[in-house]
């Protein structure tokens, strides 16, 4: 999120960065869009055609599968396909990646200012990573 | 209630002791199971080795609370298909959840070796001071969250069990047990009753099972919520002869007229005894021949033709005036007495709005606006997301798998469940306004009245049980998973890191078993008499945690540059503008009622403070460590 063009001293370089973070921020970025279109196609669906006056002859009632013709198009039908996007997302553009060593379980060296708990319990334990 | 009472109040009794008893095997099970790492690391979050079903469904029975069962089905009742628009952020809910920050939240709580919120947001900064205002925001919040759940969940008992012989016996005996003590003596024996059963079962299995009995059950709650909704969409669509049939007569249905008046004695000369009249009875109009349902008991004294004013709703029903109307839920017109109305108060949104029920922003008895306008809706397709993202509860959910593969799986169950869910809700409650006209009397009954109609009706009486068990499971999966996140907040957060860092695995045990009776069971003697606004109380709790959480928590896994003091800056501002906006609305109305800024949810607000000062704060303040950094950035080799 912070690329200015000559690095800092603290920043970690592009190029180091934890291959679980980039994938974690793409997919990140994508579940934001995917919202935004969402709430633009349910808002505007609804805005547009949700507020209108139902018609007095009951004949003449917009219904889709029994559901206000509104309600269908502008929350169902979003609603569908955000459901089968999620599926999608999940199974084929999630990437699998190492989630890395539990310091909790096992007892990574910690700065001793802050207090090492798991020092106390797991005396044996040694540094890891 | 439609035939079989008795065989539905006993269904309904032996399904809720069937369930407690689940409960309590589980629980059981869990704490003999065996331990992954040490003691405070398997109580408080299960040792991080749970599968894809369990990470689901814990994730879902705890984000669904009694509101989901309870109030949201009220909602749709009173206010029609709009209420599709207002859930409808819930298509992207589990999609924003879980893969937002989930995968990247995991792998930092396992580089700072954090077992709770507050933890990771310390660890990841190296600060005491962040971690210190994060556990006192959580554990204030949350406690009064956990006291508004508390009364939550024994008042759905109280209703789901009312009117059952065996419960009715209990409550009589509990008055005379109580009476005359200090505190508890001084509380409605059955609300008492229920909070005893529902407080001491929660405490006692979560002190005793911890993180793993929270899931486990949370599981289990899961499936009776699920299973119980497929049974009451399936019956309630039968009944009302398909979705189409339900909507063509919803469109003709126009809002009813609350209104106050009094009852009268058809005959009045023989007033010689008392006639009490319960809430909920039917009675037709003196002037008008309207039907009206009493919204309160009321007692016309002996010797007297008429009552103290009452409060009533108008039913408007096109068939019934035309004499061919719907069989009236709840019995027959009362026939002793008249209802003469002296004060009608229309809807201020909707009134004899044919249509008002299929069409937004859907009718409101006092505000002018409607249930929802186009800001509101928008409001909340921003809040119902990243609201739920920001509940530290589910973020700690996201901390308790060991592969990224559970994860994924896991977002493909919450996807399904929560689809079916919420859109199954809005299709049973929306049928329920034609099936049982007149529920405004008493909106929060709506939910178990519609499970006992439905059941009975369709001869399947016994199926009750299942069906209501399920907004009960709703606040119980919350219940349990908000004091295990208090708890972990005082024993890990505070004792173990400021206090006694050295502590022995025996002392964190007790303390912990300890901290976690004493939450609860201070919970439950405080919620006897709970704090007038705890309604209002329940929505300020969970939107301003959220508004403290979400932005500090996004940007610390994200963006390298943000300090502590960014961290701090965007804790407080979040929970303050919150504070603020429920201020200003005090100030403005003199009630505990939030100040709706330019026409949106303050947690949109809340959001914009937090961000601007997280992020302006952190570029105010030096940069952060260069080691610091690279511990929770750079690729580990």
């Amino acid at each position: 999120m912070d690329d200015s063009p000559s690095s800092p001293a603290w920043k970690v370089p592009r190029e180091e960065l934890d291959p679980l973070l980039r994938g974690a921020r793409r997919e990140m970025l994508v579940v934001l869009a995917v919202w935004a279109l969402g709430a633009a196609w349910t808002i505007g669906y609804a805005g547009l055609f949700g507020y209108k006056p139902v018609p007095d002859d009951p004949a003449a009632l917009p219904l889709v599968w029994g559901m206000p013709a509104w309600v269908f198009w502008g929350v169902m039908l979003p609603w569908g396909v955000a459901t089968l996007f999620t599926l999608w997302f999940a199974l084929f553009f999630m990437k699998d990646e190492a989630l890395g060593a539990d310091a909790a379980l096992e007892g990574w060296s910690r700065d001793p200012e802050l207090g090492d708990p798991d020092k106390a319990t797991k005396p044996e334990a040694g540094p890891g990573a | 209630m439609n035939g079989g009472p008795e065989e539905a109040s006993s269904a309904v009794l032996w399904t809720f002791a069937l369930y407690m008893g689940g409960v309590f095997v589980l629980a059981w099970l869990s704490n003999r199971s065996a331990a992954r790492g040490g003691f405070l690391s398997d109580y408080f979050l299960g040792g991080r080795g749970f599968g894809a079903w369990a990470v689901a469904l814990t994730f879902a029975a705890t984000a669904a609370s009694g509101g989901s069962f309870m109030g949201f089905p009220s909602l749709i009742y009173t206010h029609g298909w709009v209420l599709a628009l207002w859930i409808a952020g819930y298509m992207v809910v589990p999609l924003v959840s879980m893969a937002l920050m989930g995968k990247r939240l995991n792998q930092v709580s396992r580089r700072a070796g954090a077992i709770t919120v507050p933890e990771i947001l310390r660890e990841r900064f190296a600060s005491r001071t962040v971690g210190g205002v994060a556990t006192f925001l959580i554990v204030l919040f949350l406690f009064f969250y956990l006291l508004a759940q508390f009364k939550a969940g024994s008042e759905i008992l109280n209703t789901l069990l009312s009117g059952t012989p065996a419960y009715d016996a209990a409550v009589a005996g509990t008055a005379s047990l109580t009476s005359g003590l200090p505190w508890v003596g001084t509380a409605e024996p059955d609300y008492l009753l229920c909070l005893i059963v529902f407080g001491i079962a929660v405490v006692a299995y979560v002190t005793y099972g911890g993180f793993r009995a929270v899931v486990w059950t949370d599981v289990m709650q899961g499936v009776v919520m699920a299973g119980g909704l497929v049974v009451l969409l399936v019956l309630t669509l039968g009944q009302v002869g398909g979705l189409e049939n339900a909507s063509r007569r919803l469109a003709e249905m126009t809002p009813p007229v609350p209104g106050t008046g009094l009852v009268v004695r058809s005959d009045a000369g023989g007033a010689v005894e008392d006639l009490v009249i319960a809430r909920g009875e039917w009675l037709v109009g003196e002037e008008d021949g309207k039907l009206y349902r009493l919204a309160e008991r009321v007692l016309v004294p002996a010797g007297k033709t008429e009552s103290e004013p009452a409060e009533a709703i108008q039913i408007q029903i096109a068939e019934r005036e035309q004499g061919a109307g719907p069989e009236l839920h709840g019995g027959a017109v009362a026939e002793a007495v008249r209802f003469r109305l002296t004060e009608a108060r229309p809807y201020a949104q909707g009134a004899v709005e044919k249509g008002a029920y299929l069409k937004a922003p859907g009718p409101h008895a006092t505000q002018g606006a409607g249930f929802l306008a186009l800001g509101m809706a928008f409001s909340f397709f921003v809040f119902w997301p990243f609201g739920g993202v920001g509940q530290p509860s589910s973020m700690v959910r996201m901390m308790i798998f060991d592969h990224t593969r559970v994860l994924r799986h896991a977002l493909v169950l919450v996807t399904l469940y929560f689809s079916f869910t919420y859109v199954a809700l809005v299709l049973v409650f929306v049928c329920a306004r034609v099936l049982l006209p007149g529920m405004e009397y008493a909106p929060d009954r709506v939910m178990p009245e519609m499970a006992r109609y439905v059941t009975a009706a369709s001869g399947v009486p016994w199926l009750a049980g299942l069906v209501v068990a399920a907004p009960f499971a709703a606040v119980m999966s919350s219940v349990d998973s908000f004091l295990l996140v208090v708890a972990s907040a005082v024993v890990r957060d505070f004792y173990q890191r400021d206090i006694n860092p050295r502590a022995s695995e025996k002392t964190l045990r007790r303390l912990s078993h300890g901290v976690t009776l004493l939450v609860g069971g201070g919970a439950m003697v405080i919620a006897m008499h709970p704090p007038e606004f705890l309604q209002v109380l329940i929505v300020f709790a969970s939107a301003g945690l959220a508004a403290g959480f979400l932005v500090p928590m996004f940007l610390c896994l994200y963006w390298q540059r943000m300090t502590a003091a960014g961290a701090v800056a965007g804790m407080l501002s979040g929970c303050g503008m919150h504070l603020a906006l429920y201020l200003i609305g005090w100030a403005r109305t003199g009630k505990f009622q939030v100040y709706e800024l330019l026409g949106v949810q303050p947690f949109l607000w809340d959001l914009v403070a937090s961000i601007a000062c997280c992020v302006g704060v952190s570029l105010l303040t030096p940069p952060p460590d260069g080691a610091l950094v690279r511990k929770y950035f750079a690729r580990q080799d």
